[in-house]
Formats: structure tokens, C-alpha cells, sequence
């Protein structure tokens, strides 16, 4: 405000205030942002790119546009231009009309082919027809493979593993353990979300985990994840 | 490419139910019986041979009873670590003389039966107890007591306790059949028998034929047709004939012509039964004390519907019909005549059998030669195959006249495969097959009563 003060002239006062004022504003929201939000690196959670699919349709062969024919047509239908000089310099000059005209005709075309060319290729976009898969984005194909192998290997291990004594069969029992996994696939800790009511259901199915310890390691994008956040065995979904 | 950028965003989206974390479902578990340390009865009070000679019936009663209904896997005895003679029924410390636990964890049972028998003036006193090894935990003690002459009763009883306990449904253990047999060129006549076969009672004695009875649900009454002699027609009939199980048989219907394929309404006060007087085999409900007649079901014409059987509801009719030109079997409602068929596959389909919840039927298929037991919804899907057995002439053999248990988890048939036919059971899902008459009779048609305790 000293500073402001020695400098007489009002506009460059002000000039020096707003300056002032925005250089803090950006300080502080580059400062608030620094220490106060999460530096963790952003998991692209169960990205799923949709296709709409269609039936294939039936193969066809491509569509002549109409005006191409009636170019042709005309030519034929008109009538021969009788032979002399004055004629000669009109036909002439007719032809030239005409090539003038077809090749006017002919941009026009070119110009109307090429905007169908761009509609369909929008068009086939948003619709895939017949067994066309689309190629995927690189960050969720390869991995979103890795991470349902991952699932289907630990279901299957856990399940072979899975036993329940016949005179709980038709009790319709359901249990959900919560899980942390080391990186190695080492069961970390075990901890039951939701009982069954029953203690016999429960042990079976913590008996379970502990006979398919350890588990398949898991893919790299999720190892952090599982070991921290953990995840849910719902048994017997 | 901005296009599909654009879309890619848009379907992009993250969703797990469980507040965002991974969740896998496991899937169903298999099914593993448990392996059960059952001692014999430890006996109390004087030491004569005829208690020691009951007491052991008893205890191989239940046996056969915990071992049939397929939860239990039976510990060989010479595994025990304990002499059980010389140990009390409770635990140390509750009983100073009591069994360890630490007998029974090393040889992995899981579930140990503790009991005891007493026989004073005439009457049985069975003390027992049902522990859960893992835990070291009793499951429940009881007390059961009764005359001698029911103590088989006694014991079933025990073991419906048991499989109560542990699934919440009681057994089938305490119930009876009614069955046709014959022994050799002799008549067939009817005979009455525990689930297990034992307790057998002849019921007849017709000395020609006594054929398709039925039970009532609370054992007391049976129906079965006979060729009884008309006098003024001068010819035999086929007669329906009601019995008190313990009284004297009546002649009930006599139609001219067929009076057949006899079941009791749930209700108790009816008796649905074939009568073909009118011209066409059809089904009738009849009323016991009044024998008013009415008619459930109305051709078509020569079309025979026998075999009636009504749910236990008692809102459906379950029959069988040729109609369609071969015998299927159909669903009606008991109010209406609408008849719906539910088999469609096969050459011949007969004798349904309803499940106790009303949701299944059981019946007897004629495929490739042979008679097999099937199973099937109400609504006609879901059609299994429950047996499937070779005669010792590498024949198929055939199993026929299915009729469910009292609790719905067995089925009970007659069966060719050793020679003659005998009495089979198996469970609904086509395991646990056992055989359970072993003699030299021939069964047919048995029925199943419903539960008696």
C-alpha cells in the first residue's frame, strides 16, 4: 500500500493493485492445490467403450447417384445440329457449354461422393454392423483383459476350494469377506463385510480362502489398489 | 477422432456396487457330507440279553437312518480314540467321568452323538446328545421315553431330531408304506412296512388280488382294488376295497367295471379314485362317508385318466391320460375340467407322484425299452432322469410306481434290477440310490404315507 501510495498517478495505481491482487490469487490456488489435494496418479476406473451393434446387412452393390444417368440420357434424345458455318461456330460453342456444363456436373458430384464419404464413415462410428470390433483405446484393452483374467482366476481358485457341509445346502446362506492381497497374491488380511448368520456357513468360507492362499497375483494396475482398498469375495455371489 | 473421443467419454463410467471397491462372486459351493463319530449306545440298568438285544436294534436304526439321508459320512468305530463304554454322555467337566473332546478333534469329526439306554419295567428311556466337535459345542440333549413295543418309533424319532437340528426339516423317518407283494406263485396281497422295510404286516387276504393301494396320510386307512365275486352278475369285478389298518376291510365302490387307481385327498375326507361305469375310464372324487360321486374329469371319448393324485394343497389334480393317443401325464385344476398336459417327450408316461411342496412331480417314463423314474416341474420344465440301472443280464432294468417321501427328499420306487422287484429309494437330484427291501418277495405300487410324528 506504501508503494501504492508513493506512485501519484491513479491509473497506475490501480494498475499495480490488480496486478498485485491476481499474482496472489494465482499463488494461492497453485498453493492450495499443491498441498491440499490428492498427487496420487489417476486409475482409469472400468473404462467400457460401448459399440452399438447392428445386424450386418446384406451385401449390395453401391448405389449410382441419379444425376449421373440423366447426363448420360440427354445427349442421345437430342436432335443432330444441321452442318454449316454459322451452325459450326453454335455447335461449338454448344459443346463447350456442354463440357463446361458436365464438368461442373462432375465437381458436383465429386463434392456430393466425398460428403457421403464423411457422413457414413461419422455414421459408421456410432454403429458397428456385423462382427466388427472396435478397435479399443490402448489404455483399458490390454489392461481390462489382464484385470478379468485376474478376477476369473481368483473366482476359480476360490471356488474349487469351496465346500459346505450338505445340511446347509438348501439354506440359501450368503456371506461377503473382504480381502487384501500382497502384489505376490499373499492373502494380507481377511475380514467378514456381511455374516451369514449361520458359524458353520462362515468357517466353511473362510476355510475356503485360506485353502486357496495364496491367490494369483494380481495385474499391475491393480495390485496397489487391492492391497490398500482390498476387495469383495461374495460367496456365493 | 474428436467424434470419438467425444463418445468414448460419454459410455465411459466406473460401476461397482460395494461403495466403488472390486467384487467377485465366488459361485455356489459343492456339497461335502460331514463326517459323524456315532458310538453305540452306552447301556443303563440291568444287564440282561433282551435289553442288550433292543438296545443294539435301536442304535442300528438310527444308524441306518443317519446314514440314508446322505448328510453324514460315519466314522469307522475303530478310529475312536475313546473307549465310550467307560465315558458319560457329557463332557468333562459337566460329568466328572465325561468324554474329552480332544478324543474326537484329532479324527476330524465333526459332529459326535452321545447316548444312552435304559430299559426299566417295560419302558425305554433313551438319553441322548448331539455335540458340534469344532466348537466343543452341544447341539441339543433330549430325553425320549416310551413302552418297548414303540420303541423303533422311539429311536426314528431321535433321528428326526437330529437332521431337524441341523437343516431345519425334519425326516422322513417315521412313516409308512403301503405296498403290493407277492412270493412266489403265491396271491398278491398288500402289505404295510416301515420306510425301512421292517415292521412288515400283511393287510389282506383276498387270496386272489390286491392291487393299487393307497395310504392315507395319517396311516390309518388303506384302499386297493380286488377282483371281488358279484353274485347276481355272476362274474368278478374290479372292487375298491377300504381297510382301517387296524380293523376289517369294506367294500367301497363297485361300480360296474373299472374302481381303480385309489389315492386319498389331502383333506382326509375324500378319495379320488378311476370308475368307468359311464362309459369312459374316468376320474372321480368320492366322499368317504357319504360315497357321493363327482366327476373330475370328462373323456375325450375312449380316452382312459387314471391314476388321479391330488396336491397337497389340494388345489391340483396330477393324472394320467392316453388322450393324445399315448399315455402323458396332465395338470388340472381340481374346480375346473381345463386339463393341461406337462409331458411331452416319451411313448409312455404314468403314474405322477406329487412332491410334499407341491412344486414337483415325479413319474414313471417308458424310454428305450424300459421304464425309468423322472422328475419334472409342475410347469412341465426342468425334466430329469433320476435312475438309470442295469439287471445283472446287462439289461436295463425297470423302475417304476415312483412315490415321494413325506419330507420331499426321497423318492421310493420298485425296481427289477437284482431279479425280482424291490423296493429302491433315491433322492431328487438322482444320488444317494439305495435299495431297501432285500427278500424274496416281488413288490409293486408302493405309497407313502406322510410323516407320524
Amino acid at each position: 500500500m506504501r508503494l501504492a501510495d508513493k506512485i501519484k498517478d491513479p491509473f497506475k495505481k490501480s494498475l499495480l493493485v490488480s496486478f498485485l491482487s491476481h499474482l496472489g490469487l494465482v499463488l494461492f490456488l497453485y498453493l492450495n492445490g499443491h498441498f491440499f489435494f490428492n498427487n496420487d496418479e489417476v486409475i482409469i476406473k472400468n473404462a467400457i467403450q460401448v459399440d452399438l451393434v447392428a445386424l450386418p446387412d446384406k451385401a449390395k452393390p453401391q448405389a449410382k447417384p441419379k444425376v449421373k444417368k440423366a447426363a448420360a440420357k440427354k445427349p442421345s434424345l437430342k436432335k443432330k445440329p444441321k452442318f454449316n458455318k454459322k451452325d459450326q461456330s453454335s455447335a461449338l460453342k454448344s459443346l463447350k457449354a456442354m463440357s463446361a456444363i458436365e464438368k461442373l456436373k462432375k465437381q458436383q458430384q465429386q463434392q456430393a461422393e466425398r460428403i457421403q464419404k464423411i457422413t457414413q464413415a461419422l455414421a459408421e462410428q456410432k454403429l458397428k454392423k456385423g462382427n466388427i470390433v472396435n478397435k479399443t483405446n490402448s489404455l483399458t484393452g490390454l489392461d481390462r483383459i489382464k484385470m478379468n483374467q485376474f478376477y476369473e482366476a481368483v473366482r476359480i481358485k476360490v471356488n474349487t476350494n469351496f465346500f459346505v457341509p450338505s445340511f446347509l445346502k438348501n439354506q440359501q446362506l450368503s456371506t461377503k469377506v473382504l480381502l487384501k492381497i500382497a502384489s505376490t497374491g499373499v492373502v494380507l488380511s481377511k475380514t467378514i463385510s456381511q455374516p451369514s448368520g449361520n458359524d458353520i456357513f462362515d468357517q466353511a468360507v473362510m476355510t475356503s480362502i485360506d485353502k486357496a492362499s495364496p491367490l494369483p497375483a494380481p495385474p499391475d494396475r491393480l495390485k496397489r489398489r487391492l492391497e490398500i482398498e482390498g476387495f469383495i469375495l461374495g460367496f456365493p455371489e | 477422432m474428436k467424434l470419438l473421443i467425444a463418445i468414448f467419454l460419454l459410455f465411459s463410467s466406473a460401476s461397482y456396487a460395494n461403495d466403488g471397491k472390486i467384487y467377485i462372486s465366488v459361485g455356489q459351493a459343492k456339497s461335502k457330507k460331514s463326517l459323524l463319530a456315532f458310538p453305540l449306545f452306552n447301556q443303563y440298568g440291568t444287564k440282561i440279553k433282551s435289553n442288550s438285544t433292543l438296545a443294539t436294534e435301536l442304535y442300528q436304526t438310527v444308524k441306518n437312518d443317519l446314514t440314508v439321508v446322505g448328510l453324514f459320512q460315519l466314522i469307522d468305530p475303530d478310529a475312536f480314540l475313546e473307549d465310550t463304554s467307560k465315558t458319560g454322555l457329557r463332557p468333562y467337566p459337566t460329568d466328572a467321568s465325561g468324554f474329552s473332546f480332544k478324543n474326537w478333534m484329532p479324527i476330524g469329526a465333526e459332529f459326535l452323538i452321545r447316548a444312552g439306554v435304559k430299559i426299566v419295567a417295560g419302558e425305554v428311556i433313551l438319553e441322548t446328545y448331539l455335540y458340534y466337535v469344532p466348537q466343543a459345542k452341544l447341539v441339543f440333549g433330549r430325553k425320549y421315553n416310551t413302552k418297548k413295543s414303540m420303541a423303533r418309533e422311539l429311536a426314528h424319532k431321535f433321528s428326526n431330531d437330529v437332521v431337524q437340528a441341523l437343516t431345519g426339516k425334519k425326516a422322513m423317518f417315521n412313516s409308512k408304506i403301503i405296498v403290493t407283494g407277492k412270493k412266489g406263485n403265491g396271491p398278491k396281497e398288500l402289505y404295510l412296512m416301515d420306510w425301512d422295510g421292517n415292521n412288515k404286516v400283511k393287510m389282506t387276504n383276498h387270496k386272489n388280488l390286491a392291487i393299487s393301494p393307497a395310504i392315507s396320510n395319517d396311516a390309518k386307512m388303506i384302499a386297493y382294488t380286488s377282483m371281488a365275486y358279484h353274485r347276481k352278475a355272476k362274474t368278478r369285478n374290479a372292487d375298491l376295497f377300504i381297510k382301517p389298518v387296524k380293523g376289517k376291510a369294506k367294500l367301497f365302490s363297485y361300480k360296474k367295471g373299472i374302481n381303480s387307481g385309489a389315492s386319498f385327498h389331502p383333506n382326509g375326507s375324500d378319495i379320488l379314485m378311476t370308475i368307468s361305469q359311464a362309459g369312459n375310464a374316468d376320474i372321480y372324487q368320492v366322499d368317504l362317508t357319504t360315497k357321493k360321486t363327482k366327476r373330475l374329469t370328462k373323456g375325450p371319448r375312449n380316452a382312459m385318466n387314471v391314476e388321479p393324485t391330488v396336491s397337497p394343497d389340494g388345489t391340483t389334480l396330477a393324472f394320467s391320460s392316453d388322450r393324445s393317443g399315448r399315455p402323458m401325464i396332465y395338470i388340472m385344476p381340481m374346480n375346473s375340467k381345463k386339463a393341461k398336459r406337462i409331458t411331452f417327450a416319451g411313448r409312455y408316461n404314468a403314474s405322477p407322484s406329487w412332491s410334499p411342496d407341491g412344486k414337483k412331480i415325479a413319474f414313471a417314463g417308458f424310454d428305450k425299452g424300459h421304464f425309468d423314474i423322472f422328475i419334472v416341474n409342475k410347469s412341465g420344465f426342468n425334466l430329469v432322469r433320476l435312475t438309470s440301472a442295469k439287471k445283472t443280464n446287462g439289461k436295463w432294468a425297470n423302475n417304476e410306481s415312483p412315490t415321494f417321501s413325506p419330507d420331499g427328499r426321497f423318492i421310493m420306487f420298485a425296481s427289477n434290477r437284482t431279479g425280482k422287484k424291490q423296493l429302491f429309494i433315491v433322492d431328487t437330484e438322482g444320488n444317494n440310490e439305495r435299495q431297501i427291501t432285500k427278500d424274496e418277495y416281488s413288490y409293486e405300487k408302493p405309497k407313502w404315507s406322510g410323516h407320524l410324528d
